[in-house]
């Protein structure tokens, strides 16, 4: 596995492991990477964005990379309610724990009228040996 | 510059005599994936000399140094230790057998390695804790004590 793009991975077994109850509730429902905004807002949207990783298990020969810690935090932004908001981060928990990725830490912000956005982070320790 | 260097490239050899008596100088196969070694510089014992001429100070002179029996070498468990281990215990027993010793070097990139013979021994496992990676213990038990020497021939 290659252990500096983990994201591509989790990203398309979030996108490919959301049921249809959810598209069929949430037909606009949008998984990105990308933290451009676009012309026309899709909502809910979940961007799934993998933060740096950090090497783990060097051995003394240190011309492999033999593990990674890998973390990543996920925004799932709506317009109309912070219940469907909630809703969808349910279902992202639970394909990260899957994936066997801890919660480590879900920040709060301050909603506004017109955007609800729930965000998680989720960490892991990967070898090159794993299979998510 | 001067030339200090880090741990990194460091790599453990072994080979098994060819000569009963005698340390391999080629040979050697690396054990991969090792994370740390043990401590090869336990101090000396020291025996105390001390007799009525002296009027000041005690007089010592160092004893025997001990390594404190079985040595940890740690490594990430992965398929190609175990089968690596493996190998080198076989390779060990089977020497054994001849009245052969098995060496190992500690070889440091351009500099001198550092040898001692020993018997390995097979694998068990390690404590497992969550979100970490796996890792093994392996051991050997050292019955000469080579120290430093020119590095090994590398094929």
């Amino acid at each position: 596995m290659n252990l500096l793009d983990i994201e591509s991975r989790v990203f398309s077994r979030i996108k490919n492991k959301c049921p249809q109850s959810l598209k069929d509730k949430y037909p606009n429902i949008y998984f990105t990477t990308s933290d451009r905004v676009q012309t026309n807002p899709k909502f809910p949207t979940v961007y799934v964005h993998e933060m740096n990783p950090v090497e783990e298990a060097q051995d003394l020969e240190n011309q492999t990379i033999n593990a990674v810690i890998s973390s990543f935090q996920i925004e799932v932004t709506d317009n109309s309610s912070m219940s469907n908001a909630t809703e969808v981060m349910n279902f992202v928990v639970e394909t990260m724990k899957t994936m066997r990725y801890g919660v480590v830490s879900m920040p709060e912000f301050s909603n506004t009228t017109s955007v609800f956005r729930k965000i998680a982070r989720f960490r892991r320790v990967i070898g090159s040996g794993d299979v998510l | 510059m001067a030339n200090e260097f880090s741990t990194a490239g460091i790599k453990i050899y072994y080979a098994v005599e060819t000569t009963a008596g005698t340390r391999p100088t080629t040979g050697f196969s690396v054990i991969a994936g090792i994370k740390s070694t043990p401590d090869f510089n336990p101090e000396p014992s020291t025996l105390e000399v001390t007799d009525l001429s002296d009027e000041v100070w005690k007089r010592y002179i160092p004893g025997l140094r001990d390594v404190g029996g079985a040595l940890s070498f740690t490594a990430n468990l992965t398929s190609a230790f175990k089968t690596a281990w493996e190998a080198l215990v076989s390779a060990s027993e089977t020497a054994k057998a001849s009245s052969k010793a098995t060496w190992f070097e500690i070889a440091i990139p351009n500099f001198d390695s550092f040898y001692f013979a020993g018997e390995p021994t097979p694998l068990g496992v390690k404590a497992f804790n969550v979100d970490e990676v796996a890792e093994i213990d392996a051991y050997i038990t050292p019955n000469a004590i080579e120290g430093w020497a020119t590095a090994s021939t590398k094929s």
